[in-house]
């Protein structure tokens, strides 16, 4: 089953600008995502994984950031290196989920709104079907009461399905997802994963999942990249790369997940 | 939400009626009689007949606190007594103090909300360069400065020496320019300030960034979801500040002699007139009270939390 790659990028670095310095955040990675497939990156928190997403969407505002590197999209080559002729990818081709969903709606604006927003007039009624569709698909049982309610009215698990629901609107390529269960408690945690495992399933949709939950990425992904301090350390199949991890920092990983699950044995972090 | 405002304006009755007796009972306090001050602004002459004839015509004979509840009773039917100078009644000569105060008030609101948008956006897009420093030092000079030292500045320029806008007087709308800016110049420096650094802060939230990985572009986002967050904080301290800007009036109407409540409060305390003082007073702590309601109202319906909340919070 080799699928044909969507997402290719080369030699990415993202440096950090500062007075008369700069600091490397991403260090030249190269990574691929198959279409149709799940990638996943797993590595500790501040090791660069949401800078790599984020760098990916276009979001890192060229003032502050410098972006270096090469990204195909399909066939076709994307600006990563200007934020600004990013625009016109992200959201319609690129959805992203982020983490904490409750903080990433406008608290002033209703769910409808958040769907609306940017539709010309004219294409409101269409639009706001299409929402509550997805939101059926989403498995939310009221769409109707969740579109007309503001974000903190509705838990972080409704919040998260709501948000992909909106990534999901514009068909993109490609889906992000940046740590989308972190938020939440671990029960709406399986349930979100098993929808997106449903979605990806059904809809053929390519996704690149951002983790520090080894769980949550061995539970998705095929092909999976380990990030430790701005690089790759590891990468291969998922499964090559969970039962025979090459790397010193791959295989404590995967020790520290057995001691907290035996809850027998407690390892020394060295 | 109404429980709220209920409370607020039954609260609002004991309140009024301590700020009257307070009102009543220390500007009697203060040295020099009012019959006397009558007698003089009259030019009659200051006997011991006379000074009891006017205090029988103005209510000055008996003890304060018969006078008090007097003037309570008279209060209390919407009476304000009539001002010993003019014989016109209190309410008439409130009001239209009123009207001129919040004509300046009014006109200052104007031009705080117009430069503290231009001047905390502007610094806000510039964070940390040259304009943003320059309109920092601006707004220490703006609230640095005595209000009564700017308008007579302002006077000394615009009006005496470049000759643009009239020295004082309410004759037309030019008149208004300068007392209205001198009033605001102060407001304007801490709104600058407060929407810059709401607007900062703002900026940085993850629904802002959201928002832009939804596809929408930085100007987009600035204007849909950066601004009216950032506005929030902006609304809330100017309905506090409301009360502030028309009772503040008090100086720039002295200097630029702005026929308003303020000068006429002034006027009143030199010659002892009692009853414009205790009606202005009591006025005041109205306005004050109401404008903080107001500002719980636009509060309210900025954030939608505290619409929806009420039940459980306020």
């Amino acid at each position: 089953m080799d699928r044909e790659p969507l997402l290719q990028i080369k030699g990415l670095s993202v440096r950090l600008r500062s007075d008369d310095e700069t600091q490397p955040m991403v260090r030249g990675v190269d990574l691929l995502v198959k279409r149709g497939g799940c990638t996943g990156i797993i590595g500790e928190s501040g090791c660069g994984k949401s800078t790599l997403c984020n760098a990916i969407m276009g979001l890192l505002p060229a003032g502050q950031w410098l972006v270096e590197g090469e990204m195909l999209l399909g066939n076709e080559q994307v600006p990563i290196e200007n934020d600004r002729r990013m625009d016109a990818y992200r959201g319609s081709r690129m959805s992203m989920i982020v983490q904490n969903p409750l903080a990433a709606f406008d608290p002033r604006m209703t769910i409808r709104a958040h769907f609306l927003e940017g539709c010309p007039w004219r294409e409101r009624a269409k639009m706001t079907q299409q929402a509550m569709e997805q939101l059926d698909a989403m498995m939310i049982r009221d769409p109707e009461t969740v579109m007309k309610s503001y974000p903190f009215q509705l838990s972080g698990g409704m919040l998260q399905r709501v948000m992909i629901a909106i990534s999901l609107l514009s068909s993109p390529e490609l889906l992000i997802a940046d740590e989308p269960t972190t938020a939440l408690d671990s029960t709406v945690q399986a349930e979100i994963l098993s929808l997106l495992r449903k979605l990806q399933r059904e809809r053929g949709i390519s996704m690149l999942l951002v983790s520090h939950d080894l769980d949550v990425v061995s539970r998705m992904a095929d092909t999976l990249y380990v990030m430790r301090a701005g690089k790759f350390v590891e990468w291969g199949m998922a499964e090559d790369v969970c039962n025979n991890p090459g790397h010193p920092y791959t295989k404590s990983l995967f020790q520290l997940r057995s001691a907290f699950s035996s809850d027998t044995k407690v390892h020394r972090i060295r | 939400m109404i429980r709220y405002f209920v409370r607020q304006v039954i609260g609002l009755v004991p309140l009024l009626f301590l700020v009257s007796a307070a009102a009543f009972f220390l500007i009697r306090r203060l040295p020099g009689d009012p019959a006397t001050a009558y007698l003089n602004s009259i030019n009659a002459p200051v006997t011991e007949e006379s000074l009891a004839e006017v205090r029988g015509q103005l209510g000055l004979d008996g003890s304060v606190p018969e006078q008090y509840g007097k003037w309570l009773g008279q209060v209390l039917k919407g009476d304000l007594g009539y001002s010993y100078q003019t014989k016109r009644p209190v309410t008439e000569e409130l009001a239209s103090g009123l009207r001129y105060t919040a004509i300046l008030a009014g006109a200052a609101l104007l031009w705080i909300l117009v430069f503290s948008m231009l001047f905390g956006v502007f610094a806000a897009a510039r964070a940390g360069r040259l304009v943003d420093s320059a309109i920092r030092y601006l707004t220490f000079l703006g609230s640095a400065m005595p209000k009564f030292w700017l308008g007579y500045l302002l006077v000394q320029f615009f009006s005496l020496k470049w000759g643009v806008l009239p020295v004082q007087g309410a004759a037309n709308i030019k008149c208004l320019v300068l007392p209205s800016f001198t009033l605001a110049c102060s407001y304007i420096a801490t709104y600058t300030k407060l929407l810059r650094n709401s607007i900062l802060e703002v900026r940085n939230q993850p629904y802002v960034r959201y928002a832009r990985s939804r596809g929408f572009s930085a100007r987009q986002t600035a204007w849909r979801h950066v601004l009216p967050n950032a506005l929030t904080p902006v609304c809330t301290a100017l309905g506090l500040h409301l009360g502030g800007i028309l009772s503040g009036a008090v100086i720039v109407e002295n200097v630029f002699s702005w026929p308003g409540l303020g000068r006429m409060c002034i006027s009143a305390v030199t010659a002892r007139n009692y009853p414009i003082i205790q009606g202005y007073i009591l006025l005041m702590a109205l306005i004050f009270v109401l404008a903080n309601l107001i500002s719980d109202v636009i509060c309210v319906l900025l954030n939608p939390r505290l619409r929806f909340g009420a039940d459980e919070g306020i």
